[in-house]
């Protein structure tokens, strides 16, 4: 049984330079208890989908498609009923904590706040059920920590914050969007190990948005490889890993290895200028005239003509 | 022998804090090391360790508190304002590419700016230009555009090309590819190692990052608190670390391969603030291994070739 089910989801944007196609027939399923891990550079859509689950693209955002959480369909919903679902059911973490916490609130008030906003105890009781989210998420000392100033934390501990606000409401659905990004590697290890330990004991499903491939690796059972607005190769990500199979895999797994660097030519087209045929031909090594002519179709969650050769 | 580029010796600074500057944040406290030409030394460490600087004081961009900074047995951490000659052949990549380029140049002003201050220019401009453009692998028609008008990692290919324009003998880089995507990164490192082969230039490169260290040092310095606990080649740091904490920053890196076993150490806590260093050992409060000497004493940078500040 899937928990979110995204079948050929389309975003636009309306921008002076005329349309922007961000995401085209993009499909993805997450099962309850899984978790699922996009990868792909910058600008090829990897927030856009975590933002159109949580409808909060901005206005000029043209969407088709349909998402499906728990048999609705996330897109046709009213303002109210998102409400419902958004910091309820489905929870989101973010890459700069810091700009997602109010400076003039406690933390603790702010913690306290979304376990209000759940409901889910009375106000008095608010503030033990936020200490106590405190310490789940492992910040030290939390009563003395429940009256400071976001700008009293370090950068880890706030990602810690951020991560107790998301939990407040035990979600079905975690999306995290570079959450280790902005930190240092062994805070880094640190929060992989937090999100670890608390979709286990809480039997959440993750969608993982970064593009930090080791990372990825240590928190995702599935991985869905991007590029230009759509999925290139998904699957097992033990599988994609050790064998990847699309040349774009190929080329960013190997781009920094332990052997040595190697750039993938040229950058990402422009979503407005995007070529003829495959959307990775000009870099790719592989190409040849079936490439530049026609686009390859999703088959066995493969995005390529050639792969059977290669 | 490579000939000796830049030697740093007991570097230190500090910072007032407070309204009447009583107190002292210890940011760097008694770093040595020497670098050599065609060598890319490294220096890695959690933010707030005290790197950028250690970068910035070798550029004599701030001015030490005390020790010295020697290019070529020139000491121009005591000179007031170092000359045009040898900023010309000091140079500086920073991480964010964006604060460097003034927003109302366009990339071909940008881009002669570095012959024009040095007055090298003289009617020859379009052609260094050109050379240069190329040479980071970019095409001449961005030379009309501005700096927001480009990517992340071409503002960062005009950086380096404006590091490069004077063959400078050697560059401070502070985490060049840090704020780009994986294969942008690959790009840049790529392009920073060709013109070291080519011109034999020598780097600092700063870096929290140490899966790229691993790629691009050939001696790595670890950080902590303001002062070095190990210093050694690349291979032996990373192959026989010696350091607790250098253990426990490789053990961090993500790898790819879920199944490869190993035992991860996860350091306890963040950094301490740098205004109240603990006695001691400054790693001991987080250390896994800490005895009671360590809280007491602290331990000196020893060894040869391979260098660690531990009592174990």
């Amino acid at each position: 049984m899937n928990l979110l089910h995204i079948n050929d989801l389309h975003v636009n944007f309306s921008t002076k330079a005329g349309q922007v196609r961000v995401l085209s027939g993009f499909c993805l399923d997450i099962e309850k208890g899984s978790s699922i891990c996009l990868v792909g550079e910058s600008g090829c859509g990897k927030t856009i989908v975590a933002l159109s689950i949580m409808r909060l693209l901005p206005e000029n955002a043209q969407v088709s498609g349909e998402i499906q959480f728990k048999d609705r369909d996330l897109l046709i919903l009213e303002k109210e009923e998102i409400r419902q679902i958004r910091g309820h059911e489905i929870s989101m973490i973010f890459e700069q904590p810091a700009s997602c916490l109010n400076p003039v609130f406690t933390v603790g008030d702010q913690i306290a706040e979304s376990v209000r906003a759940n409901g889910l105890c009375k106000k008095n009781e608010a503030r033990d059920a936020a200490i106590e989210l405190m310490r789940l998420t492992g910040i030290p000392s939390p009563k003395k920590r429940f009256d400071q100033y976001p700008h009293e934390f370090s950068g880890g501990m706030l990602q810690r914050v951020m991560i107790s606000i998301a939990m407040a409401s035990k979600p079905a659905l975690l999306i995290a969007d570079e959450p280790t990004t902005s930190l240092d590697v062994t805070v880094q290890a640190q929060i992989v190990e937090l999100i670890k330990d608390l979709i286990t004991k809480f039997g959440m499903s993750l969608l993982l948005i970064t593009h930090d491939l080791g990372v990825a690796a240590e928190l995702c059972r599935d991985v869905a490889v991007m590029y230009a607005g759509e999925i290139v190769e998904s699957g097992c990500l033990n599988e994609v890993f050790r064998h990847p199979k699309h040349p774009y895999t190929k080329a960013l797994l190997r781009a920094i290895s332990d052997d040595g660097l190697r750039p993938i030519k040229g950058s990402v087209p422009e979503l407005t200028n995007l070529p003829e045929g495959c959307w990775f031909h000009p870099r790719c090594p592989f190409a040849e005239d079936q490439c530049r002519l026609s686009k390859p179709e999703l088959k066995n969650g493969i995005r390529c003509h050639l792969w059977k050769k290669n | 022998m490579e000939e000796k580029l830049i030697e740093v010796v007991d570097l230190k600074k500090y910072f007032g804090s407070g309204i009447f500057k009583k107190s002292w944040i210890k940011a760097v406290d008694g770093v040595s090391f020497e670098i050599c030409s065609k060598e890319t030394f490294a220096l890695v460490g959690e933010s707030g360790c005290g790197k950028s600087t250690v970068g910035r004081c070798t550029l004599n961009l701030i001015r030490p508190t005390a020790g010295h900074v020697y290019f070529k047995d020139m000491d121009i951490s005591s000179m007031n304002e170092v000359s045009r000659d040898i900023r010309k052949r000091i140079q500086v990549i920073f991480q964010d590419a964006d604060g460097t380029l003034n927003p109302r140049m366009k990339v071909f002003d940008l881009m002669l700016e570095p012959f024009r201050v040095h007055g090298l220019s003289n009617g020859h401009g379009k052609e260094m230009v050109n050379e240069l453009i190329e040479m980071v692998n970019l095409t001449p028609d961005l030379l009309g555009r501005y700096p927001h008008e480009l990517s992340g990692g071409q503002r960062q290919r005009i950086g380096i090309a404006r590091a490069m324009a004077l063959n400078p003998e050697f560059i401070v880089a502070d985490e060049p590819a840090a704020s780009l995507d994986l294969s942008v990164q690959a790009q840049i490192l790529d392009l920073m190692r060709k013109f070291q082969a080519e011109h034999g230039i020598g780097y600092l490169y700063i870096s929290h990052n140490l899966k790229i260290v691993k790629l691009m040092a050939d001696k790595v310095a670890v950080m902590y608190l303001g002062k070095l606990v190990e210093v050694g080649r690349t291979n032996d740091v990373f192959n026989c670390a010696k350091h607790p904490y250098t253990q426990a920053l490789i053990s961090a890196i993500p790898i790819l391969d879920p199944c490869a076993g190993r035992k991860r150490i996860l350091l306890k806590g963040d950094i301490p603030s740098p205004l109240n260093p603990p006695a001691g050992c400054r790693f001991h409060t987080r250390c896994p291994y800490r005895m009671k000497r360590c809280m007491i004493e602290e331990p000196a940078l020893v060894g040869d070739k391979h260098i660690v500040a531990c009592h174990l």
